[in-house]
């Protein structure tokens, strides 16, 4: 049975290791469509791993450290000799200066209007990429493992009607177990 | 009075898997052989396969005079198939599952069952226009159940009985209220105790707890403890003393998220340090891990970190198998969520084999209460792993010298614990205030 996984999240290594395992059958082969890199080099557990966001494939042990000068989760910080007017640190000093009025319990909605998920963006690059459609198409089976990536896998279900198209893979391990003809291709 | 007609509402019947299955079963079966015509309304099997997984087994043991009615149930929530979803699901999924549980709880107040009452009530109405009932005994969870109790008492005074499996307002492990007494829920169920002719629970705790809420209907409340089915009691065959082979500890039954499988982890690898008994045993556990068919990878993982030292997950037994499987352990392990209101239905089938038991629960569960006086019983005092070691080593050691008389007063004190022997004075009672010129009509 092929597999396609379907995430916007930066999944670890060891997450394929135990969707295989929950999946079954040994000779199931995993196909990823997503959003961002994994965590680490997937090597075997994953046929074809096709990233259509930002960010890049890891090549070896990701760097523990991160870049220096810079923890994770905090904006930069301003100096004068190191001021820049990049968009980036732009947004990052605006969403720093704003964090009291995001953090509001009365903002929730504002907040979650404002910080979209790569849901959308997503969809509008698989929609095009000749690779995810053919991805889609050889597979068997489509599973959604995240929020972000519900629109895609629910836009591919679809285009492709008659191909089981799961949330969850809790789902998709009850599904590898059926007698579904396809779980037992 | 010919053979009265009792309707058994119970969402989950065989084929379902579910743990209080068994006891639904047996309640119906025990009607059926106590000399009553049974039917029983439940969910359609298509549910059980799709949400919490079947086990076909189970449907031999329904027994033949029983009519099974099926009502049509469906759980949008847990529905994965894409192709079932909206647009609207789609683009706003957490708006929509807000919007849906608010829904649900608009015919009755419980998530996710809510809009199943009013096919079930349908269905209960159909049964009683086409053969009278004469009592209804509704069991719960899910609580939506009690819906057809308060239906055909309120249109025809049919009496009935509330068979809790669990506890409706109380959180049975934390013991804190789950609904306000304004909530609808509370409300539902001051009205179903208030008229109910009976109201069972499991253990005296959860009964204590509900009669001092309802103190003028503590009279009607009635502990029925779960028991073992002897027709599928595991094997309680003559053991002789192990001796100095490698023995197997064995768990069987639901590993929900709720029970110290970490804690137990710990303690095993600490007993395996300091005995070697146990250091050349195994830990086999059986059953589904989670409440649902797929596996829970967490729980897994805490047993795959632990294979090393001799913990292996064996996989889910079919009903019909369980005694074969208790047939290869040495010693039982209890491991059950905390909460002095927590008992649990293998606890029985433990104590009917006569092999030791290892309790690794909080001491002030009302399991310890059950097992209370067992010969072969083997406590901790804490979760902590030197006190889960020490009973570990202490059951390795009985199991390997316990003789025959040992044993056989273990089975003995297991033998008060027959599920019959727990339902059927309800069942007689319940007769004898239908029609008080019956006779005992047991067959």
């Amino acid at each position: 049975m092929k597999v396609l996984l379907i995430s916007t999240g930066r999944l670890p290594a060891s997450y394929f290791v135990r969707a295989r395992a929950e999946l079954g059958h040994p000779e199931t082969i995993v196909d990823v469509l997503a959003w961002a890199p994994p965590g680490e080099p997937v090597g075997e557990l994953v046929q074809r791993y096709l990233l259509l966001g930002p960010g890049e494939m890891p090549q070896s042990q990701p760097d523990q450290q991160g870049p220096p000068g810079r923890q994770a989760g905090q904006p930069p910080t301003s100096t004068t000799a190191q001021r820049s007017w990049n968009l980036g640190r732009v947004r990052a000093g605006l969403r720093h200066r704003l964090r009291p009025v995001f953090r509001a319990r009365r903002t929730r909605a504002l907040r979650r209007l404002l910080r979209r998920g790569p849901s959308r963006k997503f969809w509008r690059r698989v929609r095009t990429n000749q690779a995810a459609s053919q991805l889609a198409r050889e597979a068997d089976l489509l599973v959604v493992l995240d929020a972000g990536s519900i629109r895609t896998g629910w836009h591919l279900a679809r285009r492709h009607a008659g191909k089981p198209a799961l949330f969850g893979l809790s789902a998709a391990a009850q599904f590898a177990r059926s007698d579904h003809p396809a779980a037992s291709r | 009075m010919s053979a009265p007609h009792v309707l058994y509402v119970a969402w989950g019947f065989p084929p379902c898997r579910g743990g209080g299955v068994y006891r639904a079963l047996a309640t119906a079966n025990r009607f059926a052989a106590l000399g009553w015509r049974v039917t029983v309304l439940t969910a359609d099997r298509e549910s059980f396969v799709r949400y919490t997984g079947a086990d076909a087994s189970l449907e031999d043991r329904v027994d033949d005079r029983i009519t099974v009615v099926r009502v049509p149930f469906t759980w949008p929530i847990h529905e994965a198939d894409l192709h079932r979803w909206s647009r609207f699901r789609m683009a706003s999924p957490r708006t929509w599952v807000k919007l849906r549980s608010r829904r649900d709880q608009l015919p009755f107040p419980e998530v996710g069952y809510g809009p199943w009452r009013r096919p079930l009530e349908a269905a209960a109405e159909r049964v009683h226009a086409a053969d009278p009932v004469d009592l209804v005994v509704a069991t719960a969870n899910p609580h939506v159940a009690f819906s057809v109790a308060d239906r055909l008492f309120r249109r025809h005074r049919v009496p009935y009985v509330l068979d809790y499996r669990d506890a409706w307002l109380l959180d049975v492990f934390s013991g804190d209220r789950l609904h306000s007494p304004r909530s609808r829920a509370a409300a539902w169920e001051r009205r179903l105790v208030a008229a109910a002719t009976e109201v069972w629970f499991v253990n005296d705790p959860i009964r204590q707890w509900h009669a001092e809420l309802y103190r003028d209907h503590a009279m009607k409340m009635h502990t029925v403890p779960n028991g073992y089915d002897p027709e599928l009691a595991p094997a309680v065959h003559e053991r002789e003393p192990a001796g100095s082979r490698p023995l197997v500890f064995g768990y069987l039954g639901t590993v929900s998220p709720r029970v110290p499988l970490a804690e137990f982890a710990a303690g095993w690898r600490r007993a395996r340090e300091q005995s070697t008994i146990v250091a050349e045993s195994t830990a086999r556990f059986y059953g589904y891990l989670g409440y649902y068919a797929a596996i829970r990878a967490d729980l897994l993982a805490i047993i795959e970190q632990a294979s090393d030292d001799g913990m292996v997950y064996e996989g889910p037994v079919a009903k019909g198998d369980i005694g074969n499987v208790y047939d290869t352990f040495d010693v039982q392990l209890l491991i059950l969520g905390a909460g002095r209101y927590v008992t649990s239905g293998k606890i029985f089938e433990y104590l009917a084999t006569g092999l030791p038991v290892v309790s690794v629960h909080d001491p002030m569960n009302a399991a310890s209460d059950v097992l209370r006086g067992h010969p072969l019983w083997f406590p901790v005092d804490d979760l902590e792993p030197d006190s889960i070691a020490k009973a570990l080593v202490a059951a390795a050691e009985a199991a390997q010298t316990a003789d025959r008389e040992t044993r056989h007063l273990a089975r003995a004190f297991g033998a008060r614990f027959r599920r019959d022997l727990q339902v059927d004075p309800r069942i007689e009672a319940l007769r004898a205030r239908l029609d008080p010129t019956a006779q005992d009509v047991r067959s």
